[in-house]
């Protein structure tokens, strides 16, 4: 008898164990899966960088992304401002099992360079945002632990903890808050290696394309370590312009101007 | 209406337009041995560039006038088109023609496999300034990689310093009236075939070049070097494998030149660490099989190159490159390279630079120029 009630405990506390995870990765796939088809687009965004004691300093980029079905999906993003750097561009294949790939195109020396995946960590273009946190997000690039049901700004949300699976990963953990009505990402808490709160970004301001795709134009992220803050305001997106692996690749970088 | 056209596309090309001009001072520690003993030296670059792509950035024009103009060194300066090319993707394949610039390789010492372009050495003795090359590229584009053919129909000559000017041997290598071996000259259709594919963590470039031999050989006239271009061809190797953090890298080159000495064979391999997001170290080895360096510019046939590149991923985008070059049979430092590079505000950035020469390699065109060790600041100008 006794042998039996310490089995049933131990199989509950399993599947307590097991269930936020699998609730957890559940709704991350929800939220790539409502995302699904999207194809490819193309949108400009301004950066804006304040810092306590700084004056604001600005920067402006376009992306285009392709969706890639069965594996991460493909990005560019070339520098338009500071002018010192226009025309640089910057490269990733995102992989849902092995580390993403990274090419930056230096236009002074016509050289595409290959990067170590060490640098997702690092800053973007000197602001706030980290280059894994402006790359494609895959689901397999984390795992999960549903936390709570919880309010935030007024929706309903359900509040989900992500672990990155790859090294390179410049976070222990995120906590992440996605509106039970639409499934979009409405805020993510970033904790470093340390395990201390770093940073919060907040998704705002989001726009319906193609009746289906839901875009957020203003990204506000903020450091709590050292006060600074970030924000990206995208422009209007475009969705399926017609871009394919071609536009993606190497010999591209050095087309875009 | 017509106004309206008209402002409308004044204002796209204006925003296609942009440029920089920049101004350099460089102070070399010690007065020049040789006729050229000022020790300060200024350049102004100016550099426009139009440039656009259309149809999804599947065709695109780049156009860079090129105008240096130095004191005292007055055969310093020099105006060069940089860019005036035009580059269209058609899905599986592609083609760029004009006059261009194309890297070939992986390292960071030296680049022994790039060889395209004609090195611009009064620009830096680092050689990695490059004259505009008139070419047409065809790249096949295939999933084992791409295959381009370069066609390139006409020849730049190396630039060097000139009397009054630093980092030259003792005797001025005359750039007037060079010689050809061969008798179409500069005309003569040089060409090379490359193969270059990335499979995740490896990618690999395989190149042939037969044509007028990028660096050239010396007589001497009586009074000054003259430099001699004499056909090459050469095959090369260039790949890097990516394992964590490590960057692995090797570049491979058998290149015979009939008219000077035959066949040699060099390499440079190495790796390249990155601890984290801001540092990294990288460590070559720079190896070449001649006894003969005279026409080499530094030399490097049995060197490390120990480096590393710190980016402080501020605002202003602080970096620092600062490398050694330490001659393995004896452990002498021979060359110490430090960069710096800040942005300033939107349109200005500052950068510094210091060569220190200490000892070059016995027989190559630098190794009188140990007295030029320099340290030098610019400032630039962006539009």
């Amino acid at each position: 008898m006794l042998k039996h009630i310490f089995f049933l405990s131990l199989v509950s506390s399993l599947y307590a164990a097991t269930e936020p995870a699998q609730r957890g990765l559940e709704i991350a796939r929800q939220v790539e899966a409502k995302d699904n088809g999207w194809g490819d687009q193309q949108v400009q965004a301004k950066m804006i960088l304040r810092s306590p004691n700084e004056k604001e300093v600005v920067r402006v980029i376009r992306t285009k992304s392709l969706e890639v079905t069965g594996d991460g999906d493909k990005a560019l993003i070339v520098f338009d401002q500071p002018l010192d750097v226009k025309g640089t561009v910057f490269l990733t294949y995102a992989h849902k099992q092995n580390e993403d790939e990274q090419w930056l195109y230096l236009p002074a020396l016509n050289r595409v360079k290959r990067i170590s995946a060490s640098n997702r960590s690092g800053p973007f273009m000197g602001s706030e945002f980290a280059y894994e946190d402006v790359g494609s997000q895959e689901v397999e690039q984390f795992t999960y632990q549903y936390l709570r049901d919880e309010k935030f700004d007024n929706t309903d949300c359900f509040v989900v903890e992500r672990y990155p699976t790859q090294s390179s990963s410049g976070y222990k953990r995120q906590i992440v808050w996605v509106d039970k009505a639409n499934t979009r990402l409405q805020k993510i808490e970033y904790y470093d290696l340390k395990d201390k709160l770093l940073k919060t970004l907040v998704f705002k301001k989001y726009q319906l394309y193609a009746g289906k795709f839901w875009r957020s134009l203003l990204w506000e992220m903020t450091n709590h370590q050292t006060q600074k803050s970030t924000n990206i305001e995208w422009d209007t997106f475009k969705l399926k312009v017609g871009l394919n692996a071609n536009d993606f690749d190497q010999n591209a970088l050095k087309r875009v101007k | 209406m017509l106004i309206l056209f008209l402002s409308l596309i004044n204002f796209t090309f204006a925003q296609n337009l942009t440029g920089e001009i920049n101004i350099e001072e460089r102070y070399f520690f010690e007065p020049g041995g040789y006729q050229n003993s000022n020790q300060l030296a200024h350049v102004i670059r100016i550099k426009p560039q139009y440039a656009k792509s259309w149809d999804n950035d599947r065709k695109s024009v780049d156009f860079k006038p090129y105008l240096l103009v130095s004191e005292p060194d007055q055969d310093k300066t020099h105006f060069d088109i940089r860019e005036a090319s035009y580059l269209a993707n058609y899905d599986t394949w592609e083609i760029r023609v004009g006059v261009s610039k194309v890297f070939w390789g992986v390292s960071e010492s030296q680049h022994i496999v790039d060889v395209i372009n004609q090195t611009d050495l009064v620009e830096n003795i680092d050689g990695e300034q490059k004259l505009g090359q008139p070419m047409i590229i065809p790249t096949l584009i295939t999933s084992v990689g791409n295959f381009s053919a370069f066609i390139l129909p006409y020849f730049r000559e190396r630039t060097f310093a000139g009397l009054e000017g630093r980092l030259r041997p003792s005797v001025v290598i005359k750039t007037d009236d060079p010689i050809y071996i061969n008798t179409n000259k500069a005309a003569h259709v040089d060409y090379a075939f490359r193969w270059s594919h990335s499979l995740n963590n490896w990618d690999l470039g395989l190149s042939y070049f037969k044509g007028t031999d990028r660096e050239p050989f010396f007589t001497f006239d009586g009074t000054n070097f003259i430099p001699n271009y004499g056909q090459a061809e050469q095959l090369s190797l260039d790949t890097q494998y990516l394992w964590n953090d490590f960057i692995f890298k090797l570049e491979l080159l058998s290149k015979n030149r009939p008219s000077y000495k035959g066949q040699y064979t060099a390499l440079t391999t190495g790796l390249e660490y990155t601890l984290n997001d801001k540092l990294s170290l990288i460590y070559e080895y720079l190896y070449d099989d001649r006894s003969d360096l005279t026409t080499s510019i530094l030399g490097w046939n049995n060197h490390s190159f120990v480096a590393f590149r710190l980016s402080m991923n501020d605002t202003a985008s602080t970096e620092f490159l600062g490398g050694f070059y330490i001659e393995n049979s004896d452990g002498d430092v021979n060359l110490f390279r430090l960069e710096g590079s800040r942005r300033l505000s939107d349109n200005f950035k500052a950068e510094l630079q210091t060569n220190i020469l200490i000892d070059a390699n016995d027989n190559t065109i630098l190794v009188q120029a140990r007295q030029d060790s320099y340290a030098q600041m610019s400032l630039s100008y962006f539009w």
